[in-house]
């Protein structure tokens, strides 16, 4: 029968990981209502608390639960159309230690999203190169 | 057989990491057109027992509901298409079971992309749900579930719950599955 984990969990990392659950699927909720601005609002808070769960769980050596929760909030992001930060965040993933299928699927997102990230910038230079900052989402 | 009667309304505090009250409302919305309540499953477990049944692997769940969620639960198909309204009620009743029979059962969930994967973090456990209004699906979705949690990148052993809402079956299927052991997969 399932027993708990050994090890005591940190109360400040449970909070970030609650936060960063109740918000994933608050945003599900409201966009099985049809709510889409505010679901995608809540798509922004959720891959923010999924990101400093990532970076608490990494800095306790859990690279792994680091990684899966990197490409959760890199999930969020896609979603909401922001790839280059997609790619940088599954970039990070795949240097932890990753099962082959989840690594395939992760590297497929990361494909996917770059090659999203090279058409956007395609679109920007396409009038000539611009002297300020892209507008990719 | 043991009987069990819970309110659907107690998902909402047992599981402060999720967001719950909706699937609670699409599981009443679902339910009513059933039966009046409480809707009564028959609840089949395999490979484990729950530590309240004492070895049993079956029982009823009685799912009774309150006023204001039934109000709710009435605008639910002026909106909704019945796919995701039973794939919510099916997160809806596993809450519910690992909320009463499942100590340290609470449930978190992280986004996948195409899907939603939970997990039950003090057991070190993932959990697959479904749903689904045929009883003839069973068997196919059970096999995919099984294969989808046990494919979790945490490689955790894990449960799957899968809930018929069939109008003269209903059922649900909970399940728990380890991982092959290193030395079994060698054999």
């Amino acid at each position: 029968m399932p027993r708990p984990s050994a090890k005591q969990p940190d109360p400040l990392l449970e909070r970030v990981l609650d936060e960063a659950s109740w918000l994933l699927s608050h945003a599900q909720a409201l966009a099985d209502y049809g709510r889409q601005a505010e679901a995608t609002a809540e798509l922004a808070r959720a891959a923010s608390w999924e990101e400093q769960a990532a970076c608490l769980l990494a800095a306790d050596a859990q690279e792994r639960a680091a990684a899966i929760h990197r490409v959760s909030a890199a999930a969020c992001y896609e979603k909401l159309g922001q790839y280059a930060r997609t790619v940088t965040l599954l970039g990070a993933a795949l240097a932890a230690d990753l099962p082959d299928d989840y690594r395939a699927r992760v590297e497929a997102q990361r494909v996917r999203c770059v090659a999203r990230v090279r058409k956007e910038l395609s679109r920007v230079f396409k009038n000539g190169a611009p002297k300020q900052s892209p507008t990719l989402p | 057989m043991q009987t069990f009667e819970w309110p659907i309304e107690d998902i909402v505090l047992a599981h402060p990491g999720l967001y719950l009250e909706h699937c609670a409302v699409m599981a009443v919305a679902l339910m009513s057109r059933l039966s009046e309540a409480p809707c009564e499953f028959l609840v089949e477990c395999e490979g484990f027992s729950p530590p309240d049944l004492d070895g049993e692997t079956a029982f009823a769940l009685r799912v009774s509901w309150e006023g204001p969620t039934a109000l709710k639960a009435k605008r639910v198909w002026r909106t909704e298409q019945p796919k995701p309204v039973v794939e919510r009620a099916a997160v809806a009743l596993a809450a519910l079971l690992f909320a009463h029979l499942i100590p340290d059962g609470q449930l978190r969930v992280t986004d996948e992309g195409d899907r939603a994967d939970y997990w039950l973090p003090r057991l070190r456990r993932a959990l697959e749900v479904s749903g689904t209004e045929h009883r003839r699906e069973l068997g196919r979705r059970h096999r995919e579930k099984t294969a989808q949690v046990l494919a979790n990148p945490r490689h955790w052993d894990g449960y799957v719950v899968l809930c018929c809402f069939g109008v003269a079956h209903r059922l649900i299927r909970w399940s728990h599955h380890y991982q092959e052991k290193p030395e079994d997969a060698a054999s």
